[in-house]
Parts: C-alpha cells; structure tokens; sequence
C-alpha cells in the first residue's frame, strides 16, 4: 500500500509534464480539426452545434486529407522514414557492436562523446552545414573535381538523395545509442559458448547477438522513424522545398495557408499513427518480458 | 520554409556571436527606457540604431524574422512582447483584423508629413490608422549576364526550358502564383478558381526547370553561381548587382509584378510607448531615413529624405523603378477563402 503511494507520487510530475505538454494541446488539436477556417484565418464561431454536427461538416477536414494528393504526401513521408530508418540501423550496428564490445572499456566514454558531440550544435545550423558541403560549388564537388574524379560539379542538393542525407546524418545518434545500451549489457560469455561450441562469427551475429539486442534496436527504430516522420527543415533546406513531406504540410496549414483546422487534422493523424506505433511497440516488449525502454 | 528560415537567421546570428539583441542588456526589465522592435532581417542598420540609442538612452533589442507569417504567429502567441513590427500590406490587413495592432496616435509624430501620399491611405489599411509605410518594393528577378543571354524584360526566362534546373524561385506561395498570374496577363489577386487553376497549371509545367524554392539567402545563391536566375525581392537582389554589375541584373519584368510596402505597426500588446514614438520620430527625419536607405537598398516611401540618399542609389531602377513601370505592379491583396484554394494548387505543385 505504502509502496502504491510512493508510486503515485513518484509518477505525478511525469503525468503532469505529460498532460499539460502533450495531452492537452493534443485536446485542442483535436477539437480544432473539427472547426472551418474563417476568411482570415482564424476559426469561424459555430452558430448551432447540433445542426453543424448534423451537417456532417465537421468531418471535411479529415475527408480532405485522404485526397490521393495528401496521401502521397503520406506515403512520401512513410517511405523516406523507412529508408532513413533502415540506413540508420545498418550503419548503427557496427558502430555500436564497436564501441560496446571490440573497444577497450576504457575509451568508451570517448566514442560515445564523439556520437553526442553534435548535439553542442542546433540541428538547423548542422543541416546549413550539409548545404555548404552539398552545393554546385561545394566542399564535395571542389574536392571531386581536384581530384579529377568528375569533370563537372554534380547535382548533389536540392534532390531526395540530399534529404535522406540530412535525414540520416540527424538521426544516427538516436539509433547508435539504444543499440549500444543494449550490446553492452550482452553477456560476452555467451559470445564465447557460442563460439566454443563451433559456431562460425555469422552465426553467432544472427542467431546470438541480434537476438539478445533485440530490445535495443526495437528501441533504436522507434527513436529514428518516428521524428523522421514528421521531419520539414531537412526537406526544406536541402531538398529546396521542392517537394512536400507530412511536416511541410502540417506546418504549411498553420503558417502559410493559415487553416488551423486543416493542419490540426492532419497533425492529429499523424499523432494517432505513432501513438499506435508505440503501442505495438510497448505489446511487444511486454510480450517478451522485457522493460519497456521509451 | 519561412519558420525555418526565420528560426535559421536567429540562430545563425546566435551562433555567429553577431545576432540581434546585442545592443545593451539581454531583455530589459519593465520600467527602463527600451524597445524591442521584431523586423525583417538586414532592415535596420546598425549605426541607425546606435545613434537612437545614443541621443534618448533608449535601449533598443530587435529579432528577426524573414516571413509575415512569422510575424502573425507571434502577436497570436499572445507572448511575444514586441514594441515595433514591420509586416507587409496584406499582412497588415490581417492583423489589423485579428485586433492584434494598436492604433497610431499621429499627434505626437512630428515628421509625418515626410511620407509620399503615393504609398498613404492604401486599402490595407485606410487613412493608415494602424501602420506607416516603412520601404516599399518590388518582386522581380535577378539574373546572370554570364549564363543568360540577351537583356530579358518579361518574365519568360523563368519559364524557358533554357533555364533548366537553373532557377531559384521564392518559397512563397502568393509570390509564385503572382509570377505565373502575370505572366498570363491577369490580377495577382484573382479569385477566380479557372483563372487560378490556369496559374497552377502553368507553375507544374515550370517545376522541372526550378533548382531550389528559397526565400531565405536567394541572392547569396545567386551571387555563388549556383543558379542563373533568382526570384526575389529587389532591395536584396540589388545589393548583389551592385557588388557586380556587370555580371548580375534586377529585372521588373514588363507584364507587372508584386508591389509591396513594409510598414512600421505597434503591436496591440506593446508596452513601452514613449519609446515607440520616439523612435517612430526619430526613423521620420529624412538625413536618418536616408541613411536606412543607403544601408539596406530599398526604397523608402519618405519624401524629404531623397536629397539626403547617395545619388547612385536613387538613380537606381532596380530600388526607385519609374512611375511607368511601378503603375502595372499591384500589392498583394489578402484573398480570403480562396487562400484554401490556393494551398490546394500550391500543395499539388510541390508534390508533382
């Protein structure tokens, strides 16, 4: 009983964090993404609700957004993230199996420095960077044509390439660190059973080690896809705005286009989509006796 | 783009150690003598801001932004606790609207009488009982001597497969559509879904030709060489003509384009009052409203500051284009609910 208290109030300020920061502003999205714009923007005042709810209008917003347009901007957003999140995994994993395993614990604390050190810097001004190494007269294409290896500067900015770059590069801490923290509580004489047992080193990866860290790349997925859904700065500065993800599209409609309600469906959807990410993800772990690592 | 862009000169400028509120304290406390004025970026010179400081002791902060819509997001937040903010026509219509503006007491103005009727009573906002128009200009383009031949005076280049992969464009919905609206002859605020349709159709056909949509450092990407031709707002582009002109030129295309007037507005929620007039007074009088003009190459609505501006500027048709050339520019007129129709057409440009 005593220990329920303790709970109770152990978990107060992450409910309160939670309700005031999330659920709340969540209620008002919701809510908003049933109302119509007004001419300038704001939300036209509803005369008579039972006759607005009778009409069916409040649902238009939603309608919208399954027009094939906005559904392709969806499935552009899906697949960028899976892309990104694939990428981001097959690279992690070596790093991570490197600096949890192979390196001497004693440079440990320096590598994974090394992975957060970009954090010291705004994201914005890294992705700037990108643009700078990227462009016509950049950093890759001045070091490509010096060396002789291409004769004209290539296209490298402004292409979806460009994007899952940006997207990649952002992303990559969030997936080498979960798989660390999982690699690196392996018991290494697992490792070593394994191996005296005959296993060859593919093996004993496949069947040994990705098993045993599954909890830390579930973790590191989840870490990766879901901010590259809903990622605009990358796809605005070096993508050049030329194409549209699900969040260009959100901010658009509170920005430019100024349909709150519009942009608070679409944001809504887009919420309910992860949230239910999160849940498969949490059933998962559960199932598996495991510590729910979000 | 333009929240990123806004969000990208404030941190850039942070991370340079050369942003904004460098002049005096971090965020004066209420009761000291300051202002805290929200402008678009490269619009105020620095000496300009130092000699206010050092004639009244007002302290003055300033952020930046690069898009009016950053500006409606910050007198919605209701938070933003800004003395001045300098948002375009149709913008100030909306706030003016939204009740977001306090109206100006010209009474304690002593200059007014400076600004040209010309840029006065617009529809915006009538009898500019909210806002004074601060500089004025033009959207037309910049381009390449080098890489685009002939002198182009229409907007045609921008849609010449010629120019492929070699343009930039603003990333700016209302700014596009007035390219391809004028192009074809019509009202840069045309309402009418056909004729809006016909816009878009014609912007789908001009998107492979399009490199980037930026209306963040247009004119840096043209003065690098990575584009041949820049969509943009004159005083900008001028600035990278006048570093070379025989390499780059501003054109105001012959078919018409956006005219628009930046105007200075107080914001509903504004508290240091004596400091705005003085200031407003102060930016009034001609040898300092000049001096703006020479610093930030555009053109200023005051009339009695042009005998005070360096000649070569005023002479300059890309910052004072002739009466002749500015009668077939338009502002751009807030389009209510066509606005949807619009994003519809915009959205669909960028997906296709």
């Amino acid at each position: 009983m005593r220990r329920d208290r303790a709970g109770v109030l152990l978990a107060l300020p992450t409910w309160a964090t939670l309700g005031v920061f999330f659920l709340l502003p969540l209620a008002i999205l919701f809510v908003v993404s049933f109302a119509r714009r007004d001419t300038y923007g704001g939300l036209k005042p509803i005369g008579d609700l039972g006759a607005y709810l009778a009409s069916g209008k409040f649902l238009e917003h939603y309608a919208r957004s399954l027009h094939p347009i906005y559904l392709k901007i969806f499935w552009r957003s899906l697949w960028m993230a899976v892309v990104t999140t694939l990428v981001c995994l097959v690279v992690s994993f070596p790093a991570a199996y490197y600096i949890a395993v192979v390196a001497r614990a004693r440079r440990r604390p320096l590598l994974l420095g090394l992975v957060v050190v970009p954090f010291w810097t705004s994201f914005l001004i890294r992705t700037y960077a990108w643009m700078f190494i990227l462009r016509t007269e950049g950093l890759v294409n001045h070091a490509l044509l010096a060396a002789g290896l291409v004769h004209r500067p290539l296209e490298l900015l402004y292409n979806d390439f460009a994007v899952l770059i940006g997207l990649i590069y952002g992303e990559l801490p969030f997936m080498i660190l979960p798989l660390y923290a999982s690699l690196e509580k392996l018991d290494r004489s697992l490792l070593e059973a394994s191996a005296d047992l005959g296993a060859p080193r593919a093996a004993t990866l496949r069947r040994v080690t990705v098993p045993m860290t599954m909890p830390g790349i579930v973790a590191g997925i989840v870490l990766v896809f879901v901010p590259s859904l809903g990622q605009f700065i990358v796809s605005d500065l070096l993508g050049g705005a030329k194409t549209i993800l699900a969040g260009n599209l959100i901010q658009n409609q509170f920005a430019i286009a100024r349909n709150k309600p519009f942009g608070a469906a679409v944001a809504f959807e887009l919420t309910a989509a992860v949230l239910l990410l999160l849940w498969a993800y949490a059933r998962y772990t559960r199932r598996r006796g495991e510590d729910v690592l979000l | 783009m333009e929240a990123v862009g806004t969000a990208a000169a404030i941190l850039l400028a942070a991370a340079l150690g050369c942003g904004p509120r460098e002049a005096g304290a971090p965020y004066p406390g209420p009761g000291e003598k300051k202002l805290n004025v929200y402008i678009w970026s490269e619009y105020l010179p620095k000496e300009v801001i130092d000699e206010f400081t050092r004639r009244t002791g007002i302290a003055v902060s300033y952020d930046l932004y690069d898009s009016n819509e950053a500006v409606l997001a910050k007198l919605e937040s209701g938070v933003a606790d800004y003395d001045l903010v300098v948002p375009s026509d149709y913008m100030v219509r909306i706030l003016i609207h939204q009740g977001l503006l306090r109206p100006l007491e010209k009474a304690r103005l002593k200059h007014l009488e400076n600004l040209d009727p010309r840029f006065l009573d617009k529809g915006f906002d009538p009898k500019n009982a909210y806002s004074l128009p601060y500089v004025w200009g033009t959207t037309g383009y910049g381009y390449d001597r080098t890489k685009v031949a002939g002198s182009p005076d229409s907007w045609a280049p921008l849609f010449d497969p010629k120019n492929r992969g070699q343009i930039l464009m603003l990333d700016d919905m209302r700014e596009c559509f007035a390219v391809a609206l004028k192009h074809q002859g019509r009202s840069l605020n045309s309402t009418d879904p056909k004729v809006l349709r016909a816009a878009a159709d014609l912007l789908e056909k001009q998107k492979p030709l399009v490199k980037t949509y930026n209306s963040g450092d247009y004119e840096n990407i043209l003065a690098s060489g990575d584009v041949w031709l820049a969509h943009g707002y004159n005083g900008q582009l001028a600035k990278v003509v006048a570093q070379d002109p025989k390499r780059f030129a501003y054109v105001l295309p012959k078919e018409g384009a956006t005219l628009w007037i930046d105007s200075v507005c107080v914001p509903a929620r504004a508290r240091n009052v004596a400091s705005i007039y003085a200031f407003l007074d102060y930016i009034l009088e001609p040898e300092v409203n000049a001096k703006i003009v020479d610093g930030i190459r555009y053109a200023s609505p005051n009339r009695a500051a042009r005998r005070f501006i360096d000649p070569a500027i005023l002479a300059d048709p890309a910052v004072y284009p002739s009466d002749e050339a500015l009668a077939r520019c338009e502002l751009i007129e807030d389009i209510g609910d066509a606005t949807t129709t619009m994003d519809e057409y915009w959205t669909e440009i960028k997906m296709y």
